[in-house]
């Protein structure tokens, strides 16, 4: 390697670290956190069989599993301004990512639900709870520690995905690394140098997820 | 104190409860007995509304209920005044044994944490499992967690407790440590139905035995008459294949 490429991937890596903390991280958290309450209400009203909630709840995850992340994206961001709702990139790319996730996670929730034996509630009921108590003490707690890891998927899966909003203008991590191959004309070392530091960013997670999982598993 | 009447349910096509009448007065220790399929189980969850009976009267403590349209609130009301003790525990898996007892009376019945606590300890106590209170249901074999099971039935001080087939789930080894738990509550003079398969049990504990046979009943009275005398040809072939089995156990 010769030493200007090799100066060049030192002076970038921090000009793309820094958007993947500034940027990239923040995106991830925030769109999971609102995916998780989307992800846990989804669920409930199918489980609850609550009506026309219900429906509305299949309608949405018909929706957004039916349709590409790219175009939802575009739809809010480059779509809606021509109705004349104009929404900032930040804001749409949160929205679009969060309902996004929380369409699959609800699945996830809803079979990690299913899943607890019947006998939980029966008791719960014959102890003389009622069916919002069984399910906040009960039922979610332990339906929770069978969708964590399932879960950890999406949300390694979000950050990855969070690339896709540097199509509509989010200086992210992968935005600084293309505008610097366009500066520089070298493509490949920077493209494989972004992805070394999304892989970074992963590894990180994915460590984090085990020791959760071991502190779950002792509980 | 509670009573059913004409307790009827189907599944699909199957008949399984046919026109059922049972009385419970307080202190009666009444054991249902019969083979698997007969009802029994299903009859036991009727009382307590975890099936929903096709029909039936329930009177209890003077009031009167109709078995297939109770309110969500007399369902609760009932529910606060009896306990199920199920075949499998259905201990909550993600609480500790005391919070397995104390959860009911701390959310369901409002009651302060730490007088819960202490009620809660004492029916672990009365059970024996008051040193393993911190234990995890997973952390505990069948015949504690059994154990546990009923203290959680008997904490809240229910006017009768319902058994599902309370040993069925257990290794024979572990059986009478459960056995002799419900008995102590039996001398006690806790009002309990009990559906089991353990007849020695059966006739030595209760005051009232009652066979059951393709959803009716088929012979009841006091457990030295249906074990000793029955007069039901069917109650006499299920005992003697009971008694087989015994023998040839031994």
């Amino acid at each position: 390697m010769n030493e200007r490429l090799f100066d060049l991937l030192i002076s970038s890596f921090g000009e793309i670290f820094i958007q993947g903390i500034k940027v990239t991280i923040p995106l991830t958290i925030i769109s999971f956190l609102l995916a998780m309450i989307i992800a846990l209400i989804t669920a409930i009203v199918q489980v609850a069989n609550i009506k026309v909630f219900k429906q509305l709840a299949r309608f949405y995850v018909w929706i957004i599993r039916g349709t590409p992340l790219l175009v939802q994206l575009f739809v809010i961001f480059y779509g809606l301004p021509s109705l004349g709702i104009v929404l900032d990139a930040f804001p749409s790319a949160i929205l679009v990512f969060s309902f996004n996730t929380g369409a699959y996670a609800s699945e996830t929730i809803r079979a990690a639900i299913e899943a607890v034996p019947k006998g939980q509630m029966e008791a719960g009921y014959c102890v003389g709870m009622n069916y919002i108590q069984i399910m906040r003490r009960i039922i979610l707690p332990q339906a929770l520690k069978t969708a964590f890891p399932p879960l950890s998927n999406s949300l390694i899966g979000l950050l990855k995905d969070t690339s896709l909003a540097a199509s509509i203008t989010i200086y992210d991590m992968f935005l600084a690394s293309q505008r610097i191959a366009a500066r520089t004309y070298e493509t490949f070392a920077l493209y494989l140098e972004v992805a070394v530091i999304y892989l970074i960013f992963c590894t990180v997670l994915t460590k984090l997820q085990m020791l959760c999982e071991k502190k779950l598993q002792i509980e | 104190m509670l009573e059913v009447k004409n307790v009827e349910k189907s599944f699909g096509d199957l008949k399984v409860l046919n026109g059922i009448s049972l009385q419970v007065n307080q202190k009666d220790v009444i054991s249902i007995i019969g083979p698997s399929g007969s009802g029994k189980t299903t009859l036991l969850r009727c009382i307590n509304f975890l099936t929903i009976a096709d029909s039936g009267e329930m009177i209890f403590d003077d009031e009167h209920f109709d078995m297939n349209k109770v309110s969500k609130k007399d369902m609760a009301r009932i529910r606060k005044k009896t306990a199920f003790v199920f075949q499998n525990y259905n201990l909550f898996t993600n609480k500790t044994a005391l919070e397995n007892v104390t959860e009911g009376l701390i959310i369901g019945r409002k009651m302060p944490k730490k007088e819960a606590e202490e009620r809660g300890m004492k029916a672990l106590a009365k059970v024996g499992m008051e040193e393993r209170y911190n234990y995890y249901p997973h952390q505990l074999s069948g015949g504690q967690q059994q154990r546990v099971g009923i203290a959680r039935a008997i904490v809240s001080d229910p006017e009768v407790i319902l058994f599902d087939e309370p040993t069925s789930a257990l290794d024979p080894e572990l059986i009478g440590e459960v056995l002799e738990v419900i008995r102590t509550l039996a001398k006690e003079g806790m009002t309990m139905i009990i559906v089991t398969h353990e007849m020695n049990f059966a006739k030595n504990v209760s005051t009232k035995v009652i066979f059951m046979d393709k959803g009716m009943i088929v012979e009841e009275g006091k457990p030295e008459e249906i074990f000793d005398f029955p007069v039901n040809e069917r109650t006499r072939q299920f005992l003697s294949s009971f008694r087989m089995r015994t023998e040839s156990d031994k």
